[in-house]
């Protein structure tokens, strides 16, 4: 044993002092390894596209919601609107046709009565008794239409009138519309007031007996304000914005308000019906009829006083509401005609894994992967691209696109040459001979760099709403290559197809806007070294494909 | 430069200092190297990997022998690596080379060590190791046992059958000396 310890002690010695002089390359090797890495800055060209989309995409969201959120602030009632606004059958109606004495037609109304005494009436002020109180006929009318101001005013069209007044009472209380109120009358308008010389009409007797005393007159502001229409003037009764006058009149004093006002639109306006209380009064209804009669042969006439004392609805706001009220149906139902042809920018960062494919032509084996599935930031490479998409269907498009990528093939192996490197022979004590044979084992990092550029034609398939799967077939070529591996440079081919499929996610961003993002898998279907070569690998990658499909909706 | 400026240097990453660390102890580490590995590639690999690490944590280092901090540095990649590759090294049985006579080992004095380590680098993996760890580096077997995640006894096995395939071999070499 002290013999032993002794060659221990000595060996150990010598061993422990051994030096080796390193390969000359080896400290190039080692400060390359220690250099700072560089900067990757290509793998945020991906999210370039991203970016430079989200803004519009963000843009052209606001303005779209912006807008609806316009459509429906500026219409709150826009169906009420519409429904007394619309046009009624048969519009042309002539003077003659309006054989009810008022204002009223033949033709159905748009509107229910039901919905007039809710919404309209209080426009009106015909047909809510508890909102008006009168306590005098043509006097002292108390308006209570502050509960709800209609967001257009329904207009009193008579056949061959095109607008009527007012009093100012009622405009101000009344101004909801903000449409500029333009005093003009226009042709064939006839005026309510009448003229000095105008014989009064039954209805304007009927209306206030008192005020009809002097019925040349126009009826006195302070007296009749609010929204009540003075007997002066010849279509207040028939309006009946003094409903209530029934209580005073005893049988005269309603005559002149009708059982039924109805607004009617001859040149494309609007027609109402305005139910009243007064039914039963047919005698009222008669002279409001014949009243009407009278008024709708007459010439337009205008009174200066009247014309202080009112105002009048100007018909061309009648003309821009039912324009606006048609552009607002317009808008409610739009024609949904999707384009046939989309466009998706994308960006796809990958990972590649290989498959090394044995090669038999040269003296090397690969004894093992070192890194065989396991993660490296050597393997990480992006795609970038355009691709266009035709809709064959709502569930199936067919897609083509160009695109630019860089790829890496970065494999860590052990490598064994299949020729012998050394052979050590040994005898045996029975006299045998062994001999064992080693061969050169070497462990190396194989990096490939490719630049590509290449086509895409492939299917996408609505899987979910939201959902999408798509395949297809593409080809890149070769753009630039670098080899960073010592030792190894063999012949690159030119061209690598592949198969690619993948999920997209769809998020609806906008009413043209799409983002979509899921995994995507390429194949590719033959190696990228050629020939005889000692490494042969086919890559295949993995990504996240996060891409914008702009589609313009008609 | 002093072995203290390399060293702090080599802390702040300057090119320099590193490059002169690797010829200073560039040689010695090598020499580490080759006798755990079993070919110039394998050390090789060993040695790029050793010395990348020393760089990275020299940070670390903060007093005492900094070329015993690089030794264990060197010695732990050796046995990280042959762990990794333990299951591709073909185990030779050499229970009928072992020699009986320890006498025989006076031979060592006429080879050199380069010699030496190339008879070591013919030992079995196993073997090899276990010899370098307890007779170069001086660990005892229960260390072993440890590093290499090995038995204590398998250890003494191991560096017993290494010591007789060394006999061996030195037998062949210088015959007539072993022959008296």
């Amino acid at each position: 044993m002290p013999a032993e310890n002794k060659w221990n002690d000595a060996l150990g010695k010598r061993l422990y002092d051994f030096e080796e002089a390193p390969l000359p390359e080896t400290w190039s090797k080692i400060s390359g390894e220690l250099k700072p890495r560089r900067y990757r800055w290509w793998l945020w060209l991906p999210l370039i596209p991203l970016l430079i989309s989200l803004p519009w995409v963000l843009k052209f969201t606001v303005i779209e919601k912006h807008e609806v959120g316009l459509e429906q602030k500026n219409n709150p009632k826009s169906e009420e609107n519409l429904a007394f606004l619309q046009p009624a059958n048969g519009t042309e109606n002539s003077p003659s046709e309006n054989k009810t004495g008022s204002i009223a037609s033949n033709q159905p109304a748009p509107v229910s009565p039901k919905e007039l005494t809710s919404g309209s009436d209080q426009q009106t002020n015909s047909g809510n008794p508890d909102k008006n109180t009168v306590d005098e006929i043509g006097k002292n009318v108390t308006p209570n239409r502050q509960a709800e101001k209609p967001a257009y005013r329904p207009l009193v069209v008579i056949p061959g009138v095109a607008a009527i007044r007012e009093t100012e009472d009622m405009e101000e209380e009344n101004s909801i519309s903000e449409k500029p109120k333009k005093k003009i009358l226009s042709k064939g308008l006839i005026a309510h007031a009448r003229r000095k010389d105008a014989k009064p009409t039954l209805a304007s007797k009927s209306l206030n007996p008192e005020e009809s005393k002097d019925n040349t007159t126009v009826p006195d502001q302070k007296e009749n304000s609010g929204n009540s229409v003075s007997a002066g003037g010849i279509l207040q009764p028939a309006i009946a914005f003094n409903r209530n006058a029934k209580k005073d009149q005893a049988g005269k004093a309603l005559n002149g308000s009708p059982d039924e006002l109805k607004t009617e639109n001859n040149a494309g306006f609007t027609v109402q019906e305005i139910n009243s209380e007064n039914k039963e009064n047919g005698a009222a209804t008669q002279d409001s009829k014949s009243s009407l009669g009278e008024l709708s042969g007459l010439a337009p006439v205008q009174n200066e006083a009247a014309k202080q004392d009112s105002v009048i609805k100007p018909i061309s706001l009648a003309a821009n509401l039912t324009q606006d009220s048609s552009e607002n149906k317009t808008r409610k139902q739009p024609v949904k005609t999707n384009n046939k042809w989309a466009f998706i920018t994308y960006g796809t960062p990958q990972i590649a894994y290989q498959r090394v494919l044995a090669n038999r032509q040269d003296n090397l084996m690969v004894v093992k992967m070192n890194h065989m599935n396991a993660y490296s930031s050597e393997r990480l490479g992006y795609e970038l691209g355009l691709r266009s998409r035709y809709y064959l269907s709502e569930n199936l498009q067919l897609e083509a696109g160009l695109h630019f990528g860089q790829l890496t093939q970065s494999i860590n192996l052990t490598t064994k040459a299949t020729l012998a490197d050394s052979a050590v022979v040994q005898q045996q004590p029975n006299g045998s001979v062994a001999m064992q044979v080693h061969n050169r084992q070497q462990k190396q990092q194989v990096i490939f760099r490719y630049y590509l550029g290449g086509v895409y034609l492939g299917a996408n398939y609505v899987l979910l709403p939201k959902l999408h799967f798509n395949a297809g077939l593409g080809a890149n070529t070769l753009l630039q290559y670098k080899n960073e591996t010592e030792g190894f440079d063999p012949e690159i081919t030119r061209v690598a197809p592949y198969v690619t499929a993948g999920f997209k996610y769809n998020w609806q961003l906008g009413r043209d806007f799409t983002l979509q993002a899921g995994p995507v898998m390429q194949y590719y279907l033959q190696a990228f070294q050629r020939g005889n070569t000692p490494i042969s690998a086919k890559p295949t990658t993995f990504g996240l494909s996060i891409g914008i499909q702009y589609r313009r909706q008609k | 430069m002093t072995e203290v400026e390399i060293i702090e240097g080599c802390k702040k990453g300057k090119p320099a200092c590193q490059e002169a660390l690797y010829k200073l102890y560039g040689s010695r580490m090598k020499g580490i190297c080759m006798r755990y590995a079993k070919t110039e590639f394998e050390a090789e690999d060993t040695f790029q990997e050793a010395f990348i690490s020393v760089f990275r944590n020299i940070q670390n280092f903060r007093e005492g022998s900094f070329p015993n901090w690089m030794r264990r540095i060197f010695v732990n990649t050796a046995i990280n690596n042959y762990r990794r590759n333990k299951k591709h090294y073909d185990h030779q049985d050499s229970q009928e080379l072992e020699i009986q006579d320890d006498n025989q080992l006076d031979g060592l004095q006429e080879l050199t060590t380069k010699e030496i380590v190339a008879m070591i680098n013919e030992l079995p993996e196993g073997y090899r190791v276990v010899f370098n760890l307890n007779v170069v580096e001086g660990y005892n077997h229960r260390e072993i046992g440890e590093m290499l995640d090995i038995a204590e006894a398998t250890s003494r096995s191991q560096l017993s059958k290494a010591k007789n395939l060394l006999k061996k071999k030195l037998e062949k070499i210088n015959p007539c000396k072993y022959a008296s």
